[in-house]
């Protein structure tokens, strides 16, 4: 490791971090340096990667604060980049100067796309892929190009953690010699004996092409599948969770609280339980972690603003996946009479191209609900998001049309109903967060 | 009246959104008092070509087209014979198995036109012209497959934001209509459903006298679109 290299990184980190600015610039600074810079931090023995479409940030956050719990230091980038420059930046700050990262656990999001230009010089011990579903196709194309570009560059030396319940992410272990683990989720009382929707990735096995035997889905194409032709998904999960009536997560007889009652969450918790036990952690420190842990969950928040109970469910454009578990999770809400604010400003924060082929991705359907009185479409693509509504068939009498974003709070104030969900981007996210200045949000 | 819909491989040519055209068209057809039925086919199944008045299929995975392409090759022979008075729309890569060949893999050969692979995928906003319809098509670009539709094509390029070397896109002969363009276009530009939905209806019933559709919502986002992003187009 060039010493000089690493100290320069570290001042301009301690800079910008003076200035207020948490950015991914050391990497790229290192980066530009020494293109093959990576290769010469030395990782710590538990070396942890997160990938997948959806979750690495949640599972990557959660893992973190497990550890710590546990009486681990840990190393992670789930508040910065999880691009190449953010992942080298994160290894600057926690290393020494030869590029020793001094910690005992290494947890890093990557993005599903990054791998194969970070993995060509390092591997880490352990790789968890939550799931891999249509996402950013300008970016992506389609989940093959994505499966294709991680399925490359896995060895047989990473302890490869995989959704059982995912086809695509399950066929990452077709010819993986290394260690495999799987976790899972049993039926739910959410379960569906017929996809939800239309549009799902994967209903055909991808090693022989007869059509999966899907027993029942849990969202979209998370389902317990398995091909009567060739045995493809019909694995044990090593390790499986369970919901209770009370809609707890029952893993190995221990219960664990469901803030938000999103299946998603019963995975990421699925996926961390599982990483933990094969890393040496004991069932005792494992719940203890899990129960002495207050990890926020990013997609989702509640507060209250205007003496009324609004709900904040953060998607992600260009991935219908996120707009859909939100959908699902307003539907499965037992508040009476609520609004719903749905929308985005921007198709792209990567792109000048305005895709919106998404959008039609999304199944709104769950919105003709008798409990929800007013949509509000709000934003650059209001008249999309209604005309899918439209197509959806849902009562266009209760929706309206709002172009401009900045009057969010105003409408808030204006609503007759006091249960309101705002369904909305990334980007409308920090508009609102903008607007509120203040207002305290609470999980 | 009765149109009954082919929705051919409708699990797995569902990509880019395209599954949400078929419902479209179908309340539009329902709109001007027409019953439709919709048959929706999975490989392996049997088709009838003659228990269909439109054929639709949408985009997919290039493995996923392959998978189709294999099986829709038994009935080269019914689809020429479809075409001679009905109609197909193929939306996103689904037409390239239409051609020729697809590289050197050969396709239906139901039309002359050859696909061929490019090194890097095609992404691109893009707006086009149909010779027969008067508001601008809108969608993107999001390719790998070029084909060369030669006087046949569909839509003439007059905007793209990366300056691609293609001037036309899709293809056009008789009731076939096929386009890589990805929006979803039927969902995205309701001039362009009119003018699909006019031709299967006539296909059919060419005394039919058609009335306004119910594109209201479309034709808001349509136009929203067009006056809020118009002014940074370029014209070719």
């Amino acid at each position: 490791m060039n010493i000089l290299i690493v100290v320069i990184s570290k001042i301009s980190m301690i800079i910008l971090k003076k200035m207020g600015r948490g950015t991914s610039f050391p990497g790229k600074l290192a980066l530009t340096l020494n293109k093959n810079i990576i290769k010469d931090f030395k990782l710590p023995s538990k070396t942890i990667f997160v990938t997948g479409t959806n979750g690495k940030s949640s599972i990557s956050g959660m893992l973190k604060g497990f550890y710590e719990a546990a009486g681990f230091t840990v190393g992670n980038n789930s508040k910065g980049s999880n691009l190449i420059n953010g992942i080298i930046t994160e290894f600057i700050e926690h290393s020494d100067l030869k590029g020793t990262i001094n910690k005992d656990v290494l947890i890093i999001e990557i993005d599903e796309r990054y791998i194969k230009e970070v993995f060509k010089d390092i591997k880490p011990h352990y790789l968890i892929v939550s799931n891999l579903a249509r996402d950013q196709q300008a970016r992506n194309g389609n989940f093959t190009i994505v499966f294709d570009d991680i399925k490359r560059v896995l060895t047989d030396d990473i302890h490869l953690f995989l959704n059982a319940d995912d086809p695509i992410v399950t066929n990452l272990a077709d010819g993986h010699n290394g260690k495999l683990t799987f976790y899972s989720l049993e039926r739910t009382i959410y379960s569906t004996k017929s996809p939800t929707y239309n549009n799902l990735d994967m209903l055909y096995c991808p090693r022989c092409n007869n059509k999966l035997n899907i027993e029942f889905f849990q969202y979209s194409n998370i389902c317990s599948f398995k091909c009567n032709n060739c045995g493809f998904g019909n694995n044990i999960p090593d390790y499986q969770g369970r919901l209770t009536k009370e809609l707890d997560l029952e893993i190995n007889g221990n219960l664990i609280n469901l803030e938000n009652h999103a299946l998603y969450t019963a995975y990421n918790y699925l996926a961390c339980y599982a990483v933990l036990k094969e890393t040496g952690i004991s069932e005792e420190l494992c719940m203890y972690a899990f129960k002495n842990t207050n990890y926020k969950i990013k997609r989702l928040a509640k507060f209250n603003y205007s003496k009324k109970n609004e709900t904040l469910l953060v998607c992600k454009v260009e991935t219908p996946l996120t707009w859909n578990t939100s959908i699902e999770y307003i539907s499965r809400n037992n508040t009476n009479e609520a609004a719903v604010i749905i929308g985005f400003d921007k198709t792209s924060s990567r792109y000048k191209l305005k895709d919106i082929s998404w959008v039609w991705d999304v199944n709104m359907s769950l919105l003709n609900d008798d409990k929800i009185k007013k949509i509000i479409c709000i934003g650059e693509y209001a008249y999309d998001i209604k005309a899918k509504l439209k197509h959806d068939s849902v009562n266009l009498d209760k929706v309206e049309i709002e172009l401009n974003s900045q009057r969010m709070l105003k409408i808030i104030e204006d609503m007759e109903y006091n249960n309101i969900f705002l369904v909305y981007a990334l980007d409308m996210e920090k508009t609102f967060k903008k607007l509120l200045n203040g207002v305290n949000y609470e999980n | 009246m009765k149109i009954r819909i082919g929705h051919l491989y409708y699990n797995i040519l569902n990509l880019y959104g395209t599954h949400s055209e078929v419902t479209i068209i179908k309340k539009q057809l329902e709109f001007q008092g027409i019953e439709v039925i919709i048959d929706q086919k999975e490989i392996n199944e049997d088709i009838n070509f003659n228990d269909y008045d439109f054929i639709y299929l949408g985009a997919s995975t290039d493995y996923n087209m392959f998978m189709c392409l294999d099986d829709l090759k038994k009935y080269r022979n019914d689809i020429r014979d479809y075409l001679k008075n009905k109609v197909i729309y193929s939306s996103g890569n689904s037409i390239n198995m239409f051609g020729k060949s697809i590289d050197d893999i050969e396709a239906l050969q139901i039309f002359d036109f050859k696909s061929t692979k490019l090194n890097k995928r095609i992404i691109s906003e893009v707006v086009l012209k149909h010779k027969d319809i008067n508001e601008p098509i809108i969608g993107v670009f999001n390719q790998s497959y070029v084909l060369d539709s030669n006087n046949n094509y569909i839509f003439k390029l007059i905007y793209d934001i990366e300056n691609y070397p293609i001037s036309f896109e899709g293809y056009e002969n008789k009731g076939f209509i096929g386009t890589n363009i990805i929006g979803p276009i039927v969902c995205r530009n309701p001039y362009f459903t009119e003018y699909l939905v006019n031709k299967i209806i006539k296909s059919k019933y060419p005394n039919f006298i058609i009335s306004e559709y119910n594109l209201k919502e479309e034709k808001d986002a349509y136009n929203y679109f067009m006056y809020r992003f118009h002014n940074s187009i370029r014209i070719k």
